[in-house]
């Protein structure tokens, strides 16, 4: 993690409008992914160029400097034909641990868009809260800070081309992640 | 005491339902088990300079493993001999010293303790400083893997792990480069019993076929096959499974190393291209194996695939629950660009997010929790696959199954774990140093085989 100070990247909030359509996108992948429509998310809402990377961070004093090796701890680094691969799997008749299905319930909040150097792509940043309900009594909960790139593509709609979330649990809870944060 | 006799029972394979959600099975678990073996610590590679140190557990037990000046590593409990704070909160750093956040006590890198606040106004002097170090605990390296040991009694570490260290040669030691892990650890918490993992990477094959029969389909590759268990494959050509003096075990998959990689050209080379100077070094018996996939399980919670590469240690977390922390392991030798590519493929399939890993978390869960059930609990659990077609093999030590798809190395992972719960100390498992094998009194399989000319 950096410093607090805000960087560059939150400097030019985007218009109303703009913001607008931010929030709609961002809603709207919340309800297929909530609603089991992973295909339509993967096939409408994602870039080909995406790289959806979730890590969370060793802990280590604050005053650290010695000790060199890398504190990221990669859970996701994923392209989309690996994002295809789970998207797949989500679906195959063999795929037990979503029979019965999970339930699934997106909170998606604090949204703020910014501006970029590249007028097509849209740096957004939000607040989240998951939570996949199984098996009678099982309940798990992500919350996470989710840092977006969006991309307008040729055909005229916003995309995901980066999604990085710094996940802040360090020893997951939720015994697996296999839910698209 | 409990009752190992009802609890395990090795002439027929099967083990009772209770070992899994036992309060007092756990404990002496906990006592006998990881109170004794040699448990898994960390990789030399991620403590490399003097000073640096991570946090782990043994059991239960939090301690603090620290590379030393003259390069030896020192571990001891991470519990201040004060008032019993955790001395360090940090998983890794570098450190001259460990202050306790409680009052300050400050202990050296290695353990001892070397500053007390108001020692002389207030203790007036009666602290005696040299016996309130924290415990240390004894740590042996095996190839650069360090194991922490509680026991003063247990043989050394090599010993501890035998023949199974002769195995793990095959890659540990390769062909002379040598492997590490790369870190940090992925951590979760799974709710089952530290067993049921266990078991699994000690031998179960059988499972992957069904269990990860979706997410084997979406990967493709060679091991699409397995899935729903619908090929007609000659299973006993395709692999073994082994079992040692100790409990440790593992099961191979013949020339199938990477393959639940997607992506893996630069694997697949380093393995082609090194495997001449394994079998020079090391022998073709070893050789035979080196491409193969490997699911092994260091008793008693140590556990990897080496082909998937990941490598996994079940820390317990009473009798229900466990925490799952996950490491990948990568040739010292590799370029950068493949070790960072068997670095994402592991994850991918393993990790806390893996396409394979959430497929066994709910057997695991199920497998412990439904043993909550009063009259579930008396029953029992079924591991004789293959029973019979194992026995001491003309090449291989220890004892050999014929398939990889079998549960020889369940029988031995349990035959060990029966001994070491029954023993009173170290010196009453050695004495069975030479009768271990008689568990298999039907040990001639490979004999006759090789008798029929096959
Ligand atoms: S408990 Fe550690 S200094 Fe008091
Ligand atoms: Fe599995």
């Amino acid at each position: 993690m950096s410093d607090n100070t805000d960087d560059k990247r939150f400097e030019k909030c985007v218009d109303d409008k703009m913001l607008r359509e931010v929030e709609h996108f961002m809603l709207r992948e919340a309800r297929l992914l909530d609603t089991e429509q992973l295909k339509e998310w993967y096939e409408q809402m994602v870039s080909p160029e995406i790289r959806y990377v979730v890590t969370c961070t060793q802990l280590r004093n604050r005053n650290e400097r010695r000790y060199t090796l890398p504190d990221k701890v990669y859970i996701y680094d994923d392209n989309y034909q690996q994002l295809g691969v789970r998207v797949t799997q989500f679906y195959d008749p063999q795929h037990w641990r979503v029979d019965p299905p999970e339930q699934y319930c997106r909170m998606v909040t604090n949204i703020e868009a910014f501006e970029t150097d590249n007028k097509d792509k849209i740096f957004v940043r939000s607040n989240c809260l998951v939570t996949r309900a199984r098996r009678a009594y099982e309940v798990d909960q992500f919350f996470y800070t989710r840092e977006d790139l969006l991309i307008r593509s040729e055909q005229g709609n916003l995309t995901l081309l980066n999604r990085t979330i710094d996940y802040p649990e360090r020893s997951v809870q939720g015994r697996n992640m296999l839910i698209l944060l | 005491m409990n009752d190992m006799d009802q609890l395990v029972d090795i002439e027929n394979s099967t083990q009772s339902k209770k070992i899994f959600l036992d309060q007092d099975i756990y404990e002496q678990e906990q006592e006998r088990i990881f109170g004794r073996c040699w448990l898994f610590l960390a990789h030399e590679s991620l403590i490399p300079k003097a000073g640096d140190f991570m946090t782990t557990t043994m059991g239960e037990d939090p301690v603090i493993v620290v590379r030393q000046k003259d390069g030896s590593t020192k571990a001891f409990i991470n519990s201040c001999t004060h008032r019993g704070n955790k001395v360090c909160s940090a998983e890794s750093g570098n450190a001259r010293s460990f202050v306790c956040n409680y009052h300050g006590w400050v202990f050296g890198s290695d353990g001892s303790l070397i500053d007390v606040p108001l020692n002389e106004r207030c203790y007036h002097g009666t602290i005696d400083k040299s016996t309130h170090g924290l415990p240390g605990i004894r740590v042996e390296s095996y190839r650069g893997f360090l194991f922490g040991c509680f026991d003063q009694d247990a043989p050394p570490l090599d010993e501890f792990l035998g023949d199974f260290g002769w195995y793990l040669d095959t890659w540990m030691v390769g062909a002379g480069g040598g492997v590490e892990l790369i870190g940090p650890a992925m951590k979760s918490i799974l709710n089952c019993n530290w067993k049921v993992p266990a078991e699994n990477f000690v031998g179960d094959a059988y499972h992957v076929g069904w269990t990860h029969a979706a997410a084997l389909e979406v990967l493709g590759g060679e091991l699409a096959g397995l899935a729903g268990n619908q090929a007609d494959m000659p299973y006993d050509d395709l692999g073994l499974q082994f079992t040692t003096r100790f409990g440790h075990g593992f099961g191979v998959i013949r020339h199938a190393a990477a393959s639940i990689h997607v992506k893996r050209e630069g694997y697949d080379k380093f393995l082609r291209d090194t495997l001449p100077a394994v079998a020079e070094n090391l022998g073709q018996a070893r050789a035979d194996l080196y491409d193969g996939h490997w699911n092994c399980t260091t008793f008693p919670n140590c556990s990897f695939l080496y082909g998937t590469n990941t490598f996994k240690v079940w820390h317990p977390r009473g009798p229900g629950q466990i925490e799952v922390w996950t490491y990948t392991i990568v040739h010292k030798d590799m370029d950068e660009e493949t070790k960072k590519e068997i670095v994402k493929q592991a994850i991918r399939s393993f990790g806390t997010a893996g396409t394979l890993e959430s497929d066994d978390g709910d057997n695991m869960t199920n497998c412990t929790h439904t043993n909550q059930g009063r009259m579930t609990r008396k029953g029992r659990m079924d591991a004789t696959m293959g029973i019979r077609h194992e026995g001491h093999h003309p090449v291989y030590p220890g004892i050999v199954g014929s398939s990889f798809i079998g549960e020889t190395s369940y029988r031995g992972f349990y035959r060990f774990y029966k001994e070491a719960m029954s023993a009173e100390s170290w010196g009453d498992i050695r004495a069975q140093d030479n009768h271990w094998d008689e568990a298999w009194k039907d040990n001639g399989f490979w004999e006759a085989k090789a008798g029929k000319g096959e």
